[in-house]
């Protein structure tokens, strides 16, 4: 493949990965994840399939987005083990909250209390519009179920956000 | 938030709708940059787009301690080089049109030898010559880089001509044992429209941003290039032509007191060559400074975007060179073992195409063959590699000394049949003090 032609497919790339990391982990270690995701996907570049003339969607994008999440789930689990050596010295309550932050502070706050999966379903679609079969490809899960638990983080959503609003009144 | 719940039952489209802004221009970079560094070797430092760091970190791409006793009179001329590695624990950044993995090599004055996973592996490159090349070795001048001065009051003009609405802050900040930087901003980084323009020892960085520019990039949909449907009131604008972006750039200049031309022939020293790049979403214009006929890299750079015609971005340097006089060069088979020892940057704003067969253009899987199982050899055992050269081309390389002094001397730019090999200063050896360790 033509590097010059991966490079600008790289540039496109970048800010849906971007998005999708700073949704995903803390601020400090988002430059971080992006670079691991892109460099390894110059390693493979020859394995990810090129894009159709005709299509809107690269297939690199999920190819980094999936790269990246396995990346965030070996951070997390490095994270998890010398928090459990370091406990004494960690503070317990230390902000987790991820890199991006939603001005609507009710739908933050409503963001925050989905569950980590549907949260990423959802953010998958809304923020990084990838179709329901590269969301697929990225959770390695069927077609089938993605859309159940779609329809299903919808509803969780929009009950959160109802019950939110009542709240404030 | 109620009129939102109201209106919009869905929260996918709630959550559509609150989507943050797309990385910018200069995160994207960033992000690059970072991934080149972890993908050519874990220990490289992270590189920056921007010109700023670029200058604020030039001196740790200092290798070359250079003692530069010039004299006007080339009859009686002294100059001397003393040339050995930089502070391992110097960053370096630079905007070169080679990359930044060269500027890399370059900070630590010889061949990089930890490049991908051969950390550690040195290389010797085993060079012959094909027949019949050019091996002139006519005398160069050298220039010695200072800064364009006069910051306030371009920051004054620029701060004008955006309409921006910040008072001009002075901070003078010391980067180094060796530099301070005064900075005259108006706005913050977070702003939509800001100015910063700093005195940098051998160069003035100026930066102008107006978001206003990106209008219509933020309203079209990232695959597809049409609009998205809540950016309806956003009108599309042509972005100028080449020709009215070059002139946009020349009058820009002219305001400066900076006489440019996009015809090379036509400019002198410390005149600048304006040169148009468009691509599928940005149009850019480049203006470099000219020293001995060439078109140096540094340069301020103008951006505009798609469906937009108000310059978006003006980034870069200005600086000027001072003429020292003629300086005795060795020819292209005399320097080519500096290659080995050392590589220079080239100061020259030209795309050079890498050689297959260096480090930087190498593909991956060649570095693997060729350092597979040399790891952990140690220093020793080098891996060698045969390279014919084709062409050399004399030239200007930019040399940088323990002072912070920038300099642009007599050099050569080698290619085999693949393309640029490297690039090293022709400066007769009697000029140059090689350190030992560095050879």
């Amino acid at each position: 493949m033509d590097e010059n032609e991966f490079s600008h497919r790289i540039r496109l790339a970048i800010p849906s990965l971007d998005l999708y990391v700073s949704s995903r982990t803390q601020k400090q270690h988002v430059d971080d994840v992006c670079s691991d995701a892109i460099a390894i996907a110059w390693q493979k570049r020859h394995k990810i399939p090129r894009q159709a003339i005709d299509a809107t969607h690269d297939p690199l994008v999920p190819f980094l987005i999936l790269t990246a999440r396995n990346l965030i789930r070996n951070l997390e689990r490095r994270l998890s083990t010398r928090n459990r050596h370091l406990k004494d010295l960690i503070p317990q309550d230390a902000p987790s909250a991820e890199a991006v932050v939603l001005e609507d502070s009710n739908l933050n706050q409503a963001m925050q209390l989905m569950k980590a999966k549907d949260r990423e379903l959802l953010l998958l679609l809304a923020w990084n519009e990838l179709s329901i079969a590269e969301i697929a490809l990225v959770l390695k899960i069927s077609k089938a179920t993605v859309s159940v638990r779609l329809n299903r983080a919808r509803k969780r959503l929009s009950d959160i956000l109802q019950e939110l609003s009542q709240e404030e009144h | 938030m109620e009129n939102n719940l109201n209106n919009t039952n869905d929260p996918l489209e709630q959550l559509k709708q609150a989507k943050p802004k797309d990385a910018s221009v200069s995160r994207v970079e960033h992000l690059l940059q970072k991934s080149e560094s972890r993908r050519t070797g874990g220990n490289r430092r992270t590189f920056s787009f921007r010109a700023k760091l670029a200058f604020l970190a030039t001196p740790a791409l200092v290798a070359l301690i250079a003692l530069p006793m010039f004299v006007a009179n080339t009859s009686s001329t002294k100059l001397r080089l003393d040339l050995g590695e930089a502070n391992g624990t110097d960053t370096v950044y630079l905007n070169g049109e080679l990359g930044s993995s060269i500027a890399d090599c370059a900070s630590v004055n010889r061949r990089c030898n930890d490049v991908g996973i051969t950390a550690g592996v040195p290389v010797k490159w085993n060079y012959t010559f094909a027949p019949n090349l050019s091996n002139d070795s006519p005398d160069g001048h050298v220039y010695k880089l200072s800064n364009f001065g006069r910051e306030l009051e371009i920051a004054t003009m620029l701060k004008e001509e955006f309409n921006i609405d910040k008072p001009i802050v002075k901070t003078v900040e010391k980067i180094s044992p060796l530099e301070t930087e005064t900075l005259y901003g108006a706005g913050a980084l977070r702003d939509d429209k800001r100015v910063h323009v700093s005195n940098l020892n051998t160069a003035t960085y100026i930066s102008v941003v107006d978001q206003s520019g990106k209008d219509w990039v933020r309203c079209q949909d990232k695959d597809s290039r049409r609009p998205k449907e809540n950016c309806s009131e956003v009108a599309f604008e042509n972005m100028p032509s080449e020709t009215e972006a070059a002139k946009f750039a020349q009058q820009f200049l002219q305001k400066l007191g900076i006489v440019s031309s996009i015809e090379l022939a036509d400019l002198q020293d410390n005149e600048f060559l304006i040169q148009v790049t468009e691509t599928r979403s940005e149009l850019s214009v480049s203006a470099s400074l000219v020293l001995g006929g060439e078109p140096t890299a540094n340069s301020l750079y103008f951006h505009w975007f798609t469906g937009s015609n108000k310059v978006f971005m003006i980034e870069g340097i200005l600086n000027q060179g001072e003429d020292m006089g003629l300086f005795k060069t060795l020819n292209s088979e005399q320097a080519i073992e500096r290659l080995n020892g050392y590589i220079t940057l080239p100061s020259v704003r030209k795309p050079f195409v890498l050689s297959k067969k260096s480090l930087d253009g190498m593909p991956w899987e060649e570095k693997q063959r060729l350092f597979d199982g040399k790891q952990g050899k140690g220093n020793s055992t080098p891996v060698e590699i045969d390279v014919k050269v084709t062409k050399a081309v004399i030239g200007l390389v930019t040399i940088y000394d323990l002072k912070r002094n920038a300099w642009v001397v007599p050099g050569i730019h080698y290619f085999d049949e693949t393309g640029h090999l490297g690039s090293v200063t022709s400066l007769d050896s009697d000029y140059i003090q090689m350190d030992e360790a560095a050879k």
